[in-house]
């Protein structure tokens, strides 16, 4: 295993949020209650999904440049888990919005974003899929995933601010501050975004190498 | 005078509804080591995964 430290980094950081963001103190508010914890674990999911779509991205557009199948390899490998985390993502969100907002699947502009984001994605490895061709699967999918991309991020970023949504931090121009936080608990959000987007690099990583060996085989036979 | 109440309620978000009593009881640290053992044994297989695919990468290098 090579270059290890950032892994044991994954694992301090996340024991150090499920630990102390169970046990931290929180502000007291009406209807959210303790489930204000949930920024800890529902919104990194989000931020790690991001990272990881913005890296497969670069892969995309290094493979069109160079035309190397590796960086296809990378590109597919992170946005397969980038797809995982935005799924887990959307689970836990109507899991919580079920109790704060009464309904797990409310009409609110940033979820129906995110629902049309989504398929756009899976429409990438469905893409993928019905091609034979190594060379021309992997050009395709590299185009059409800067495509999704730039669909993606104005969906999910742009178009919830320009109404008004159930999610705080939509409708208008706001920054963090919206979120409901203070001090103490910004402490363990951050620390859970690293810790998070860590993890999603980690268990993509894997994911690549896994397909890395399995392209090698495939040229020795 | 109640809906007067509950305004200020809301107002200085005194009175909201925590768990409180939950915590009182310690038995919360219950809930954070059964957490931790999931996310303990989630971590080792991730990184005997990790160890696996170092090796299967190791043996293609030497063929």
């Amino acid at each position: 295993m090579k270059k290890t430290w950032w892994k044991i980094l994954t694992v301090i950081l996340l024991f150090y949020v499920v630990i102390w963001g169970l046990l931290g103190p929180v502000p007291r508010q009406p209807i959210l209650n303790e489930t204000i914890r949930n920024v800890y674990f529902h919104v990194p999911m989000w931020f790690s999904m991001m990272t990881l779509m913005v890296t497969s991205l670069v892969y995309s557009i290094k493979y069109l440049r160079k035309g190397r199948i590796n960086d296809d390899t990378y590109a597919l490998g992170f946005a397969s888990v980038a797809i995982v985390l935005g799924i887990i993502g959307f689970v836990t969100g109507s899991a919580w919005g079920n109790f704060t907002w009464g309904d797990p699947l409310p009409r609110d502009p940033k979820l129906i974003a995110v629902e049309v984001g989504m398929l756009i994605y899976s429409a990438y490895f469905v893409l993928r899929g019905s091609f034979e061709d190594e060379q021309k699967k992997a050009r395709l999918a590299a185009v059409y995933n800067i495509f999704a991309f730039a669909t993606f991020m104005p969906l999910v970023w742009i178009l919830p601010r320009l109404t008004d949504s159930l999610h705080p931090g939509n409708g208008g121009n706001p920054a963090f501050g919206k979120y409901d936080m203070d001090n103490a608990m910004k402490i363990v959000f951050y620390a859970a975004n690293i810790g998070w987007i860590l993890m999603g690099v980690w268990v993509s990583s894997l994911v690549i190498r896994i397909r890395l060996v399995q392209n090698q085989l495939n040229e020795k036979n | 005078m109640t809906i007067f109440n509950l305004f200020l309620n809301l107002l200085f978000l005194q009175d909201v509804e925590m768990a409180d009593t939950f915590r009182s009881d310690g038995k919360i640290y219950v809930v954070v080591i059964v957490i931790s053992i999931v996310l303990a044994g989630l971590f080792i297989y991730l990184w005997t995964l990790d160890r696996k695919i170092s090796k299967l990468e190791k043996e293609i290098k030497n063929q």
